[in-house]
């Protein structure tokens, strides 16, 4: 279905309400079920603490990091902390 | 080094997320109270070294473009309608984010994207955009703002100081090191919090006095790796280049790899008080579509890559907020069930059987 069919059972001619309709509704709809997902890797730089997600990104998944309790090149999902370790970071970059 | 086994773990910090690592590396201070054999300190720190792709993120967006360029496309390359380009990283000029992708060759002089020859696979500035993948931060649509020499500048908004313009960039080939005689405090200012870092930059034409411009030698068109000295001097180790073409014979300039090289006199020109823009470039290697490459929604010929059932969920909820709009919240609350309905009817048609939940494996039988 393109946007021109669904402005015909939607009943409406306003196609940049629409468009940003649409938009609003894909991710509404990647709220609740997951249509499109993606895996993006970067690099862990050291005592770099904070990280920024993807600017796309609706909902998250999951989060993996390399050799996390293996030695053997895996990448495995880590465990989110209830709180906040005592050690800052330095920079609070 | 051979991989050695580590323990991870993240926290939420605003739209950030937190990595830490188990620091269990023994105390042998004797100063320290945790000091004796075999006593660690098992507490949680930054992460204790760098690891390349070390974090992978598993998420969902929502499909608002199709890749949909076919056959073989020359990364780089002018010539081949739907383009792809290896983006080094990004920065911030005027305001606007900014994607870096400085020589890709190595000592050719920075790739121009206001070039002519680009006007096919970028289109123009203000009206047409660019897909960004690959990237940490950046991945989706960017308007294009402007075309620049070595970079693309978008339309989207990004407050944050990267980039000084100053009379007095000095650039010194016999020891590559670049200063602003800490006139406007410019580079300490930029460079504050990198004493201890790698640091990525690159200079682009000024013209401070609006006396006509002062354009960057050729040499000097690099993307500087570099250390700040902590005071007003980068201090240059490495220029970095593109190297390698997808799945095919190593080339110079045809990849979206990135490789270094250890600078040298081919790779600097020594300038004294030049009227230059530099700009710092946070890494994020990634790859930047032209418009040709892939299709934006703007338009009613956009064609939807969502499952058929899907789409008719999408329907009741335009039609929903459509009734919201007109004041018809009897019509919304109904088109907004609908919608709600059909998506978990949909979820629930990729599970066949029974939906049981079992009890956890410590759990009183």
């Amino acid at each position: 279905m393109d946007i021109k069919e669904l402005m015909e059972r939607a009943g409406s001619q306003q196609t940049g309400k629409i468009i940003a309709y649409v938009k609003d509704g894909l991710e509404e709809i990647n709220m609740l079920t997951e249509t499109h997902t993606k895996l993006e890797r970067f690099d862990i730089n050291k005592d770099q603490r904070f990280y920024i997600f993807p600017n796309e990104m609706v909902k998250m998944i999951d989060i993996r990091v390399k050799n996390h309790l293996n030695s053997k090149g895996e990448y495995r999902t880590i465990p989110r902390m209830i709180h906040k370790p005592v050690v800052k970071d330095a920079d609070n970059t | 080094m051979a991989n050695s086994s580590k323990e991870y773990a993240y926290y939420l910090e605003g739209n950030k997320i937190a990595i830490v690592e188990k620091d269990v590396s023994f105390d042998n201070n004797v100063d320290s109270k945790d000091y004796g054999p075999g006593v660690s300190r098992q507490r949680w720190e930054s992460p204790q070294s760098s690891v390349t792709n070390g974090l992978e993120v598993n998420y969902v967006y929502a499909p608002t473009y199709n890749l949909n360029f076919g056959g073989f496309t020359i990364p780089n390359s002018s010539t081949q309608g739907a383009a792809i380009f290896g983006i080094f990283g990004w920065t911030v000029i005027g305001g606007y984010l900014s994607f870096v992708v400085g020589p890709g060759q190595l000592n050719n002089g920075y790739t121009n994207f206001a070039s002519s020859g680009l006007d096919e696979e970028l289109g123009t500035a203000g009206t047409d955009s660019i897909l960004i993948g690959g990237s940490s931060r950046w991945n989706g649509v960017h308007k294009i703002k402007a075309r620049g020499d070595g970079y693309l500048q978008t339309n989207t908004k990004f407050s944050s100081i990267l980039e000084i313009q100053t009379l007095s960039i000095d650039l010194h080939d016999e020891d590559f090191t670049v200063d602003d005689d800490n006139v406007g405090n410019g580079i300490s200012y930029l460079f504050q919090n990198d004493s201890s870092n790698t640091v990525y930059f690159f200079l682009r034409d000024g013209d401070i006095n609006s006396d006509g411009t002062q354009t960057v030698a050729t040499a000097n068109q690099q993307i500087f790796k570099a250390t700040f000295d902590g005071n007003y001097t980068l201090t240059v180790s490495h220029t970095l280049f593109i190297d390698t073409l997808l799945g095919a014979t190593a080339t110079v300039g045809t990849g979206i790899t990135w490789s270094e090289i250890a600078i040298t006199g081919d790779y600097m020109d020594d300038v004294t008080n030049g009227d230059y823009h530099l700009n710092k470039i946070i890494k994020d290697n990634c790859v930047l579509y032209g418009k040709s490459a892939f299709n934006n929604m703007e338009d009613e010929s956009f064609e939807l890559d969502l499952p058929n059932y899907l789409q008719k969920a999408l329907v009741y909820y335009i039609k929903g907020k459509l009734a919201e709009d007109s004041g018809n919240i009897e019509l919304k609350e109904y088109s907004m069930r609908e919608f709600k309905k059909m998506i978990e009817k949909h979820e629930n048609s990729r599970i066949s059987g029974l939906r049981i939940i079992s009890s956890g494996l410590h759990a009183i039988r």
